[in-house]
């Protein structure tokens, strides 16, 4: 049975993101893993938005995956928008398009999500250090659809032309 | 400009919803309470463990929004569950009618029809993965155990409560995602093949090489 243009689309895109999303969601502390496989991800991204806040607060340190200073915060899983770069991710390699194609776009996707997201963990620091009554609606309600909206533009944004400047460069 | 416009008339349209049904918390709270009340099991589970679902709780200083899911055993209350229903349910509800009205070239009558359909099944999923990770807890891995789960059945739980709850963006990757399933793709797919990008042919990237 032939499928639809789009549904081809879609399945291939339910896969990727689908197998990504597992891996990332999976319970390994089920099977007997005492310790967080991704920690040392984390820390690593705890130690670049640290570095980031120490440009405007010298008072930010980092240990392990806590950023501490005047507002401290702990980069859980989750915070690092993993599963905003997964869907962004998924659906550019989800596309019938060359490999050297689909990696670039998602090269500049995702560190445009991850610019984003560590911006929004910086904001989320003063937020907690000024006004920190706005931290949950923002941390829980705002800042998520800003970023799931940056995604889908930089999906359509990136995706628009098949032969753009970006291969001309 | 178009996805600008778009972007702009989804924010419009979606705090205008957030602004204009704050008040609804102890309504929808109800509503979530009992229409997931309809699939609990009325007689007690193993061990004489049963399960309440109540809109708020006495025991918490909480919000308009929260659910809270009781498990008892001979009476007494166990643990008390706390279900955010702003967060996991409702905001993803508007959300999704905020990106269907926001969609230009649909008809309002076809636009009505995707709210009034799109949304009653969007609760449903919703529900349905917000019940994910308190089935893994009453099934094993919590403190108290309501009805044992095999390992296979606790990993699928916990896969579906880690990937698509617990991430605060999935409260709109969803309904982004239902959008996209239900109105965008034609729209998109023209669009898309206007700027050059062919959804199944792969000789549009390559320039015919």
């Amino acid at each position: 049975m032939r499928l639809a243009r789009g549904s081809r689309f879609a399945v291939r895109y339910a896969l990727i993101a689908g197998g990504l999303l597992s891996l990332y969601a999976f319970p390994f502390e089920l099977f007997g893993a005492t310790s967080d496989p991704l920690e040392g991800y984390l820390q690593a991204f705890a130690r670049i938005a640290g570095g980031a806040l120490r440009l405007f607060d010298a008072a930010v340190s980092v240990r392990g995956t806590l950023i501490d200073g005047r507002f401290p915060l702990q980069v859980a899983r989750n915070c690092d928008a993993a599963e905003v770069n997964i869907l962004f991710a998924g659906a550019v390699l989800a596309l019938p398009a060359p490999w050297r194609w689909k990696l670039l776009r998602v090269v500049i996707g995702l560190c445009l999500l991850v610019t984003a997201n560590v911006a929004r963990i910086c904001a989320l620091y003063f937020v907690g250090v000024y006004r920190a009554s706005w931290f949950r609606s923002l941390h829980e309600e705002v800042f998520p659809l800003a970023l799931v909206a940056l995604g889908a533009l930089s999906f359509v944004a990136l995706t628009r032309s098949p032969t753009s400047e970006l291969d001309a460069a | 400009m178009r996805s600008v416009d778009f972007v702009f008339a989804f924010i419009c349209v979606f705090s205008g919803l957030v602004l204009v049904s704050s008040r609804l918390g102890p309504s929808y709270a109800r509503l979530c309470a009992a229409s997931v009340s309809l699939f609990l099991p009325r007689a007690s589970l193993s061990g004489g463990v049963g399960l309440e679902l109540a809109a708020g709780s006495a025991d918490f200083v909480g919000s308009p929004w929260q659910v809270s899911l009781l498990v008892t055993r001979g009476g007494v209350l166990l643990e008390a569950i706390p279900i955010d229903a702003r967060s996991l349910c409702f905001l993803p509800l508007l959300a999704f009618t905020a990106l269907v009205v926001a969609t230009p070239q649909i008809r309002p009558r076809r636009k009505l029809g995707l709210v009034l359909l799109g949304v009653p099944l969007l609760q449903l999923v919703l529900l349905a993965l917000t019940a994910a990770p308190v089935l893994s807890f009453l099934g094993g891995t919590g403190p108290v155990t309501a009805r044992a789960l095999p390992l296979g059945v606790h990993v699928a739980l916990q896969v579906l409560y880690r990937g698509l709850v617990a991430p605060p963006g999935m409260a709109y990757a969803l309904p982004l995602l239902a959008w996209w399933g239900s109105c965008a793709p034609r729209r998109c797919l023209v669009g898309a093949e206007r700027n050059g990008l062919a959804l199944s042919d792969e000789s549009r990237y390559t320039g015919g090489r």
